[in-house]
């Protein structure tokens, strides 16, 4: 008798542990679950955006495609090693932006007019009203604009009236004081409102 | 406060200029085909779930046997049970994890058996040997390799790399002596990795040079990877480049894992220190993996070297960092609360100082 109260202690001894172990197995399925739910949804929130910038700083369509893919597969593996993401659109852009300036080096070859027009980029339908005050034509005028901008200054303005993203928001992207940002802001505006013509003045 | 509002004022007509003028969009076919991809991306690579330290219960010996030698069959059953998710799950499992068993006992015992030709298998047990390596690497970094862990996986690197040659030894009788070569080749590689990784009287001297020289960042292990270079000759230079690459190679990912998990605290110098010498050991890497696809060995070589001068480095400034701030005290670590986020981490998490991912 003693013998089997014995053994049954040793077996419950043996098998506490796996019933821990399959505990924490189906935490960590369900965990993983929603970690897989939030990068999607990430994913879905906020890639055209990043598309975007990237398309603008390095005008080119499949580079920056790849570009997207590369950020995502970073914040994850950022995340998978048990990195915190509080607020993923900050993160992303940054990642982005430290993809750009430190793995892809190439200069801008290509106008960003030219590669709207040649590349086939649609312009968006989802700001119709400005779309009505601002012709064809002046957008072109606007893009070759930019285009003239210093890099220092088109990311800069590109991150915050591209994609609205505060000073506060661009500086933790670029590495750059908030005092920096806001500096440049203004006088990238400014730069641009003189390579567009006194009617912008 | 008039120059913030100066500077907060937007002029709506040329940013709305600015926005309709860049407005462009990824194609839908091509937005959903990269959605697909990342999604099968994370369930390749999940997320790893950091465990805290097992504390060692007052289990009796026969109940500890049991336990130590029914955990693979334990293992198999929950893999069954909950699927091919826990499976991948385990892979980034370190010793001490609770996933730990699963990764070496049921995946990587899987694996082994879909392995058919002699070579097949030997190879793969090498590739256990160096993912032993990478654990070590990796728990080295975190200050968590302890003597009992160090012998645990020597131990296991050991039965991976006999099992290997018993494949060479058969390869050899079946004529196969290319093959035969390439696998003993192999092993020497390993063996030769395991001294840079598993051998503490290596790290200890890395560790004091470290300490030495870290104020002026100059630290220089270059007198230890030439100690480990003495009396290698004879097992062929092949060998010891390719050793060198597999050494660089499990240090290199280890420290990109360290730099995205931050599991002690670094000072801002030694953060510097390591990010400088990983994006050397990376780029030194990659420069090394071109040179073989261009058959330069020579060159090759020389690039392993470097690449594994740098990676040895990181262990060592890791380790005086931590050292010089236990020996500080703890009173000033209310500033890096907080800090663990991505804010902190952008640089590493995003673009990683230009190292290659693709190791």
């Amino acid at each position: 008798m003693v013998n089997w109260l014995s053994a049954g202690f040793c077996i419950r001894s043996a098998f506490h542990p796996s019933q821990t172990i399959s505990k924490k197995l189906m935490e960590n399925t369900s965990q993983q679950q929603e970690e897989e739910k939030e990068f999607l949804a990430a994913y879905d929130e906020h890639s055209a955006s990043l598309f975007r910038f990237l398309t603008m700083k390095i005008a080119d369509r499949e580079v920056a495609r790849d570009l997207t893919q590369e950020t995502f597969t970073r914040a994850w593996d950022f995340r998978q090693g048990g990195g915190v993401i509080r607020d993923w659109k900050p993160f992303l852009f940054r990642t982005a932006y430290n993809l750009v300036v430190d793995v892809y080096r190439k200069k801008r070859s290509v106008s960003l007019d030219h590669l709207v027009d040649d590349q086939g980029f649609s312009v968006s339908d989802d700001n119709a009203d400005e779309k009505r005050t601002v012709a064809n034509a002046e957008m072109s005028r606007v893009r070759k604009g930019i285009d003239q901008l210093d890099e220092t200054y088109r990311d800069i303005i590109l991150l915050r009236y591209t994609e609205d993203l505060p000073p506060k928001e661009i500086a933790r992207i670029t590495g750059l004081s908030e005092n920096v940002v806001s500096v440049r802001i203004h006088r990238g505006i400014e730069k641009l409102k003189v390579i567009l013509g006194p009617d912008q003045k | 406060m008039k120059l913030l509002n100066f500077f907060k004022q937007d002029d709506r007509e040329i940013a709305a200029k600015i926005r309709a003028a860049t407005k462009v969009r990824m194609d839908d076919a091509a937005r959903e085909r990269t959605r697909a991809l990342l999604s099968e991306y994370v369930k390749m690579r999940p997320v790893r779930v950091v465990e805290p330290a097992p504390v060692p219960g007052p289990l009796s010996g026969v109940s500890a046997f049991f336990m130590r030698h029914s955990m693979p069959a334990f293992a198999a059953v929950f893999v069954l049970i909950i699927g091919g998710g826990t499976a991948a799950a385990a892979e980034g499992a370190l010793p001490g994890d609770v996933l730990y068993p699963i990764k070496v006992h049921v995946n990587e015992e899987m694996r082994a058996t879909l392995a058919t030709s002699a070579k097949a298998k030997a190879d793969w047990q090498v590739s256990r040997a160096e993912r032993r390596l990478e654990e070590a690497a990796t728990l080295a970094l975190a200050g968590k390799l302890d003597d009992a862990t160090r012998a645990e996986l020597d131990t296991n690197l050991d039965a991976h790399v006999k099992i290997a040659d018993e494949n060479r030894k058969q390869l050899e009788d079946e004529n196969e002596a290319a093959d035969a070569s390439e696998v003993d080749t192999n092993i020497h590689a390993v063996l030769i990795a395991r001294e840079n990784i598993l051998d503490g009287k290596l790290a200890a001297k890395a560790k004091a040079a470290a300490r030495l020289e870290t104020a002026t960042f100059m630290m220089s292990a270059r007198a230890v990877s030439a100690e480990l270079n003495d009396g290698k000759a004879s097992e062929g230079d092949e060998a010891e480049s390719k050793g060198h690459r597999t050494a660089a190679k499990a240090r290199i990912q280890a420290a990109k894992k360290f730099l995205n998990r931050l599991p002690v605290r670094l000072s801002d110098d030694a953060r510097i220190q390591v990010e400088t010498r990983l994006k050397e050991a990376a780029e030194a890497f990659s420069s090394g993996e071109v040179d073989v696809s261009e058959g330069n060995k020579v060159e090759a070589s020389s690039h392993f070297d470097s690449a594994l001068e740098s990676a040895t480095k990181i262990e060592a400034i890791v380790s005086v960092s931590t050292d010089t701030e236990d020996t500080e005290g703890a009173e000033d670590t209310s500033d890096e609360e907080g800090s663990g986020d991505d804010s902190g981490s952008g640089s590493s998490g995003g673009g990683g100082g230009g190292i290659n991912p693709g190791l």
